[in-house]
């Protein structure tokens, strides 16, 4: 029986072409746009996942402040400008305090309250008085016994000068520990030319494959940085998030320094992404060395550990905090299972609202389908009549519209799918790059196939059903006098 | 049976006279050749897959009386079943409904055509709802 009416309800969608289709295409556009959304959004949580994972689960990140140190208010949105793409034009200092001037370098260093409230918050000057407490790291590693392996990576922002051409650039202060342990953490930190640091002892530096290509750098030659003469050692291949990295010099936006605020853990979750795994843009001089001859210089640094296997982050976690207090500086540790769970709940927030202005349309296109079965409600008040004259139960009547608006639903959810689909895999991957998103690929899974096929069914049938009520209701002999 | 058929437009004669089967859970081989084996019976085994549209007003009234029978009915009422046809069109239907009778079943014609109603066993005269007269006949086989 379920089949005879199924027939009659395709015989009627087919016999109502035009306006089927306009239906079904009112359906299609909603879910084109849920499918779209959705699909792309677990892409990029996967992706941002598996970055995570390339990391490592078993690091733990000791950011430079701790938690509600009270002045401890990282600034966000921090937009030095005037600090790169402007080699040649000498920024003077007092253009680096107006872009970055709300950055409180006491805080991020980690002095103490009284300590920043005697220092003035214009960067330009700061930057050479910030005495960060830095960790040791060689101390760590035997106060906690659980961290196989620790290393520092600092951030500096410094005038740079080549002879030819000057401004400000980042400058990445990894240690030695750092370098020999976490590079792969740095995302593409692989020597294309010359080699590696050699000397504790010499201004030695290497730079990003962009900086070196913007700076016309070549190995042995010379560059100024903050004043002070370091020697190019060598030169890194470019690193695959090299889309990401282009973007950023397009909007004139430095690398790693789009920080976001972020007030529950004090750590810009933004800076370790960035900040480490992209190494374009950045020279890189040896922790140990700047901090000899770059004094005070550190904007911030980051300590990384790597915890032993099977043994607890928590406690990791907990015996580093005893740690940090015994060596008398401020920092929190954070592991990247904690980033990766705050940047992941982030984005499925963006997705949930996106999604959720998405299925708008879809809502509009139910209310089209309930149209449109209306006003065939109207239409067929006769061959309702007729249907019942000739021994249709109400129910049947019923089923037969909820069939008819249920399939049309099926119809535009299905093709929506395919054409979600195709829009988001060819979206990522003809729009991807100029976005700078171009390492991650959409998923439509099973899931998604079905929740979408079996939702935009029951779309068709709930925005029928009021009409197919209508419709089992009528007199059949008011029905078959009706014109 | 309806004065205006009342049949449906975008289904076919043959689909239209196995509506009532396909309602009563009927396969759709089974309707359709009970549906067929009606069809023939009003004469129309060539017609089976047109639709209402494409069908004359005598057609479609048999397609109409077609559907009515395909039931096996005890009994069949008709509404002016002739009203909108010619003469000789109307004279097939009521040949037709003749032949039902004759197999010992009842068929009640609502009728202003006085040559129908020379044809009832049984005449009720109505005016304004109220029966008028009520009388039996004997009808010329």
């Amino acid at each position: 029986m379920k089949l005879n009416l199924l027939r009659l309800a395709l015989k009627n969608i087919g016999s109502r072409r035009t306006r089927s289709w306009l239906t079904i295409l009112g359906v299609l556009v909603g879910v084109t746009a849920v499918v779209a959304l959705l699909s792309i959004g677990t892409g990029v949580q996967e992706a941002v996942l598996q970055q995570f994972a390339d990391i490592g689960y078993d690091i733990i990140l000791i950011a430079p402040m701790g938690a509600g140190a009270g002045q401890g208010r990282m600034v966000a949105g921090m937009r030095p400008d005037g600090m790169q793409g402007r080699f040649g034009t000498q920024e003077p200092a007092e253009s680096n305090t107006e872009s970055g001037g709300s950055f409180n370098p006491g805080a991020l260093s980690g002095s103490s309250e009284t300590e920043s409230e005697r220092m003035p918050s214009g960067m330009g000057e700061s930057l050479t008085r910030a005495a960060p407490t830095t960790l040791d790291t060689d101390l760590l590693l035997e106060q906690v016994p659980q961290l196989i392996e620790a290393g520092t990576l600092g951030t500096q922002i410094q005038p740079i000068d080549t002879g030819t051409t000057s401004g400000f650039l980042r400058v990445s202060t990894p240690s030695m520990d750092f370098l020999n342990a976490f590079s792969s953490v740095l995302g593409g930190f692989e020597i294309a030319d010359g080699g590696s640091f050699s000397s504790r002892t010499q201004n030695q530096v290497i730079a990003g494959a962009r900086a070196a290509e913007q700076l016309q750098l070549k190995i042995g030659d010379i560059v100024d940085i903050s004043s002070i003469p370091f020697t190019v050692v060598g030169i890194l291949a470019p690193s695959n998030g090299a889309a990401q990295a282009s973007e950023d010099r397009e909007e004139g936006v430095l690398s790693g320094q789009g920080l976001t605020q972020n007030l529950s853990t004090g750590i810009s979750t933004d800076l370790v992404l960035r900040g480490l795994t992209n190494t374009e843009d950045s020279l890189f001089v040896l922790n140990e060395r700047a901090s000899e001859v770059l004094v005070g210089r550190n904007m911030m640094s980051v300590t990384i550990t790597r915890v032993e296997r099977g043994a607890s982050i928590s406690d990791a976690k907990d015996a580093i905090n005893v740690a940090i207090g015994q060596q008398d500086a401020t920092g929190t540790p954070i592991s990247i299972q904690e980033v990766a769970d705050e940047i992941q709940g982030a984005l499925s927030l963006i997705e949930t609202v996106l999604a959720s202005i998405a299925a708008v349309a879809l809502v509009v296109g139910g209310v089209g389908l309930m149209n449109t079965m209306y006003t065939a409600v109207l239409e067929r008040t006769r061959e309702i009549g007729i249907l019942k004259s000739v021994g249709a139960h109400d129910s049947q009547v019923m089923i037969l519209f909820l069939i008819d608006s249920g399939l049309m639903g099926l119809i535009g959810g299905a093709l929506g799918l395919m054409l979600g689909s195709i829009l988001s895999l060819l979206g990522t991957q003809l729009l991807g790059p100029s976005l700078g998103v171009g390492a991650f690929t959409p998923i439509i899974d099973a899931w998604l196939v079905g929740g979408v096929l079996a939702f935009s069914f029951a779309l068709g049938a709930a925005s029928g059903a009021w009409p197919a009520w209508r419709a089992s209701r009528l007199n059949p002999v008011d029905a078959l006098a009706s014109e | 049976m309806f004065q205006k058929y009342n049949l449906v437009s975008n289904l076919t004669a043959l689909e239209n006279v196995s509506l009532p089967l396909l309602l009563r859970n009927q396969s759709s081989k089974e309707a359709r050749a009970l549906a067929m084996e009606s069809l023939e019976l009003v004469d129309l085994g060539d017609r089976v897959t047109h639709r209402p549209s494409k069908l004359s007003g005598g057609e479609q009234q048999r397609v109409a009386m077609a559907r009515a029978l395909v039931n096996k009915p005890a009994m069949i009422l008709a509404d002016e079943p002739t009203g909108n046809l010619d003469t000789v069109t109307g004279n097939r239907i009521l040949e037709l409904l003749r032949d039902f009778k004759m197999d010992d079943k009842l068929v009640l014609v609502v009728t202003h055509n006085p040559e129908i109603a020379e044809l009832a066993d049984t005449l009720v005269h109505l005016r304004d709802g109220r029966i008028e007269s009520h009388l039996t006949q004997e009808v010329p086989v």
